[in-house]
């Protein structure tokens, strides 16, 4: 999976020398969305996760975004928990002010409702997570986004202790709205 | 104890830079933004030195230029050593001055205040022992002191950073590992029933803010 998502970050890459451009879609009062699929890769055992991941992202700025994140876990046969669905808030910061190639970090808390595969009980699971990636605003209304993420967290049962730490990759087509004129 | 003398000194050098002749001055008038944000904690140093992780919320409304107040939730989960789970729930508000400028990037500040929490201690499962899971909990009240700063990445958005000690005035939910034929067990109790006891805990929080409104 990191050598597709390598290929995948190396053939963006080209964009940046195209994305170079008077109409700068990035401004204070773009609102930005998309829903896709997200793939996560377990960093304590073998095990691959599923979601399907949905997104919205506000820019108080040009360079700072408030945004929150949803996770929908799809179990598959490799999995240990049934149900992991996630939820963060926070904000990042975008690099990029001459540019519609524009990378971003960010911070955001989490929660998520986690419970073992063949129990009953769905405990609440706090999260820490930092998100990484770009998105190229091609158009005024689209965008194409890499979204890369580090999760952090530990489900606590009255079974034995399960971290769910993972390096998660969405990547997919984003819609983005203009909210405020122009100044 | 120790800990907590040490934490205390600290503090008093801020008493230097209370003098109000020499306090730097902004020249706008901060007081009466109200701020919204998410947080997460770390709960370090408590009884069973274990780390845990906490996932919460917080509004601020500045009440003057130097002064801003700080309402906040927190739900912490602990992982006692594989043989426990803790679950702490706070909900307290903060006093925070600042004794520096707060026009800049880094604005430090000083926090006081309240809390008031409720905590379960369960034991996990445990095959080999085959002892009953048990569950103890306790509500109690704290008061909590510690130092931290803003990081403004622009007029409206904030990170910050704080670490504060929590001392809890209650019943004390003990929990105590020890091994018993090669094996490691948990005791779980709640103690003081005939009276206080104080447990406390250092935190560490970062949390992201955005101010959102300007009350008046």
């Amino acid at each position: 999976m990191v050598k597709k998502a390598l290929v995948i970050v190396l053939v963006f890459c080209g964009m940046n020398l195209f994305s170079q451009t008077s109409d700068i879609v990035v401004k204070e009062g773009l609102l930005r969305f998309q829903g896709t699929i997200g793939m996560g890769k377990s960093t304590d055992r073998n095990e691959n996760n599923i979601f399907l991941h949905g997104n919205l992202e506000y820019f108080i700025h040009s360079f700072l975004t408030t945004r929150g994140d949803t996770y929908f876990f799809l179990e598959n046969e490799e999995n240990s928990l049934d149900v992991n669905h996630q939820l963060f808030a926070g904000m990042a910061y975008h690099f990029s002010k001459k540019s519609n190639f524009v990378p971003y970090i960010g911070i955001q808390p989490g929660l998520a409702a986690t419970r073992y595969n063949g129990t009953t009980k769905t405990e609440t699971t706090p999260l820490v997570s930092a998100v990484a990636g770009f998105n190229y605003f091609a158009a005024k209304w689209f965008h194409l986004f890499i979204d890369a993420r580090f999760v952090s967290g530990k489900h606590l049962s009255n079974l034995p202790p399960y971290p769910i730490n993972e390096i998660r990759l969405s990547f997919g087509l984003g819609f983005n709205i203009v909210t405020k004129k122009n100044k | 104890m120790n800990k907590f003398i040490l934490f205390i000194a600290l503090l008093f050098p801020i008493t230097f830079y209370a003098q109000e002749d020499i306090r730097p001055s902004g020249d706008k008038k901060e007081s009466g933004t109200f701020s919204l944000g998410v947080r997460n904690t770390f709960s370090t140093f408590g009884a069973t030195e274990n780390l845990g992780v906490g996932f919460g919320g917080q509004f601020r409304i500045r009440v003057s230029n130097r002064i801003n107040t700080e309402w906040f939730a927190d739900f912490i989960n602990e992982d006692i050593d594989g043989l426990a789970t803790r679950n702490d729930y706070h909900i307290g508000w903060s006093v925070m001055i600042y004794p520096f400028k707060t026009k800049a990037k880094l604005v430090p500040y000083v926090l006081a205040g309240h809390c008031f929490d409720y905590t379960k201690v369960r034991t996990t499962y445990n095959i080999y022992t085959s002892n009953p899971p048990q569950t103890v909990s306790r509500l109690s009240s704290a008061t909590q002191v510690g130092l931290g700063t803003h990081i403004n990445l622009s007029e409206i958005v904030d990170i910050s950073l704080s670490s504060q000690y929590m001392m809890h005035l209650g019943s004390d939910v003990h929990a105590e590992v020890h091994e018993h034929n090669g094996l490691k067990e948990i005791h779980i109790a709640k103690e003081g029933h005939s009276g206080f006891s104080l447990e406390g805990h250092l935190l560490f929080t970062l949390s992201v803010n955005f101010k959102i409104a300007q009350l008046w």
